[in-house]
């Protein structure tokens, strides 16, 4: 590419500002961030709600993408690479603050709506449905929101989900099989009450 | 498929029983018709996996812009202060990348002094060069001059602006943009109504604000309408425009040939829909459309559009609209048949009117 740096919109590809990262341009390294906030942000509170810690910890992996730069290696999937960074860095954070990593998640299963006789309506199921899996996937344990973050929220391979978390495909299926399980728990009841309500 | 003894969480997990639940299509909804058939008993398995993937929160976390910037300043702030380690910490990823390093470690202490000054040496003839043939370029670019173009009340006006799109400013409007649109993108910034002939150019986007709202075009003709009230209305006649606010993140919509969106400024409120372009483009036409429209709003128009100011006397009927189509019409005459439907009695002073509603 001949033109200088200028980052209009979307043009350089992302090969291309990795290699400028490389080597020493600062502009490259601000249109990676602005290319990835938002995927990162979204990524952190997912993992842990904590909006300080998830920017701080953004903060960090960027000054460290900076100051690491001429140690990076020539080709690199530039979001994983930020992703497994920014995991690596929440968890730490995390690890820091005591072991906060959550038991409960075999917690709660019925406590369905009280008086469920009458005024069922189909949408008030629902809402209830999806509001009880929004809770359940709150109380998971981190890692397990980890692997639904890349593979089901960002749709990546096995292969690349496993490596991310540093475990082999076996294991990946396993906690992803968990987490699964764990919100179906949480709304099997009322699922099987929407069912039956269908059937009728 | 060989998806045998599929339990629930199996379902879910399979990139191809998400596809087919949350987008589903005529080919997916066969094979899947297909695997229910030999395989009846996973269809209560099927029946409670569909709830879930239908039912996944999906958490949008975002930054609005100004957080966006805000962090990047701390970033950038942290860069300028910190040296670069010698020792860092090295992040392989892959064993090509460890070797790279090593060698590219090794080869920074065979520098030769003597090739290094005569790099130098064209290196420096070389920037010279560069800096000489951009040097016309590099005078240019401080010179980011504003220009501001406006209509006054009863005047509608034509530009042609550097990059050949042609603005129709409607009476009592004005737009701003900078002169010969350096930069990366073209933008304009508009208040009151004008109508967008904008020149195709695929690399610099065409960008007009509106209040928080801005609208993206690459080649297209549009109008936009924002009034006093706060309320804008963008109308697409051809292509295709992108309208998003800077406030609110949530509101980003698209626009195809024949829909318009409603907004309220800052408002998390917007409405798309269809418009009649004979009344969205009547003002071009020298054609003023009331429709049902409220008095109020009808004088407001009425005052723009002619450079004149109306009184109105003994006016209590709130509810009170008025319609009607005048074409080229004289103020006197519009309002002439204006007072019979509205009843009223008016007099003419220059640019003074009284409107007298009288019982």
């Amino acid at each position: 590419m001949t033109f200088f740096k200028t980052y209009a919109l979307e043009s350089p590809s992302l090969d291309t500002l990795w290699s400028d990262l490389r080597s020493g341009d600062k502009s490259a390294l601000e249109a990676i961030y602005r290319n990835f906030i938002q995927d990162l942000f979204n990524f952190g509170m997912s993992l842990h709600a904590d909006e300080t810690l998830v920017k701080d910890s953004i903060q960090d992996i960027f000054i460290d993408l900076w100051n690491y730069r001429s140690k990076l290696c020539t080709e690199a999937n530039i979001k994983q690479y930020l992703f497994k960074s920014l995991s690596n860095r929440i968890h730490k954070e995390l690890g820091k603050n005591a072991r906060r990593t959550s038991i409960h998640w075999m917690v709660d299963q019925e406590e369905l709506v009280d008086s469920t006789e009458d005024v069922l309506i189909q949408g008030q199921l629902a809402s209830e449905l999806s509001s009880k899996m929004k809770l359940a996937l709150e109380k998971l344990p981190i890692r397990q929101k980890e692997v639904l973050q890349y593979l089901y929220f960002q749709k990546l391979s096995y292969e690349d989900t496993s490596k991310l978390l540093d475990i082999n495909i076996r294991s990946t299926y396993t906690l992803a099989w968990k987490a699964i399980n764990a919100l179906k728990k949480s709304i099997i009841s009322l699922s099987l009450l929407i069912l039956s309500f269908l059937a009728l | 498929m060989d998806k045998l003894n599929f339990s629930v969480e199996d379902f879910v997990l399979d990139t191809a029983f998400r596809e087919w639940i949350l987008s589903p299509t005529a080919k997916r909804n066969l094979q899947w018709e297909e695997y229910i058939v030999r395989n009846p008993q996973s269809i209560e398995h099927i029946r409670i996996a569909r709830q879930i993937v239908l039912n996944m929160p999906s958490k949008e976390f975002m930054l609005n812009e100004r957080q966006v910037d805000s962090l990047w300043e701390k970033i950038d702030k942290n860069l300028d202060f910190k040296d670069l380690p010698r020792e860092a910490k090295s992040f392989p990823i892959n064993s090509s990348a460890t070797i790279s390093r090593y060698t590219t470690e090794k080869s920074k202490y065979r520098i030769n002094f003597q090739v290094l000054k005569v790099a130098a040496l064209i290196l420096l003839a070389f920037a010279l060069g560069i800096l000489y043939f951009t040097m016309p370029e590099i005078e240019k670019k401080p010179e980011i001059k504003w220009l501001t173009y406006s209509t006054k009340p009863g005047v509608k006006s034509s530009v042609t602006l550097s990059d050949g799109s042609v603005v129709k400013l409607n009476a009592g409007s004005s737009i701003r943009y900078v002169q010969n649109f350096v930069g990366n993108t073209r933008e304009v910034f508009l208040d009151g109504e004008a109508f967008f002939e904008v020149a195709h150019d695929t690399i610099k986007p065409f960008i007009v604000h509106t209040k928080d709202i801005s609208t993206r075009a690459m080649g297209t003709a549009f109008n936009i309408q924002a009034g006093q009230n706060g309320k804008i209305i963008i109308s697409l006649l051809t292509g295709k425009v992108e309208v998003k606010s800077q406030q609110v993140p949530e509101f980003l919509d698209y626009l195809t040939p024949g829909e318009q969106i409603q907004t309220v400024t800052m408002g998390k409120y917007w409405e798309k829909g269809s418009f009649e372009e004979d009344v969205v483009m009547a003002w071009l036409d020298q054609t003023i459309i009331f429709d049902s429209t409220p008095l109020p709003e009808a004088v407001e128009m009425l005052e723009n559009w002619f450079g004149v100011k109306i009184t109105l006397l003994n006016f209590n009927d709130q509810n009170l609209t008025l319609s009607g189509k005048y074409k080229g019409e004289t103020l006197k005459n519009i309002l002439d048949g204006l007072s019979y439907t509205a009843r009223f009695k008016y007099e003419i002073d220059g640019k003074q009117i009284k409107i007298n509603f009288k019982q």
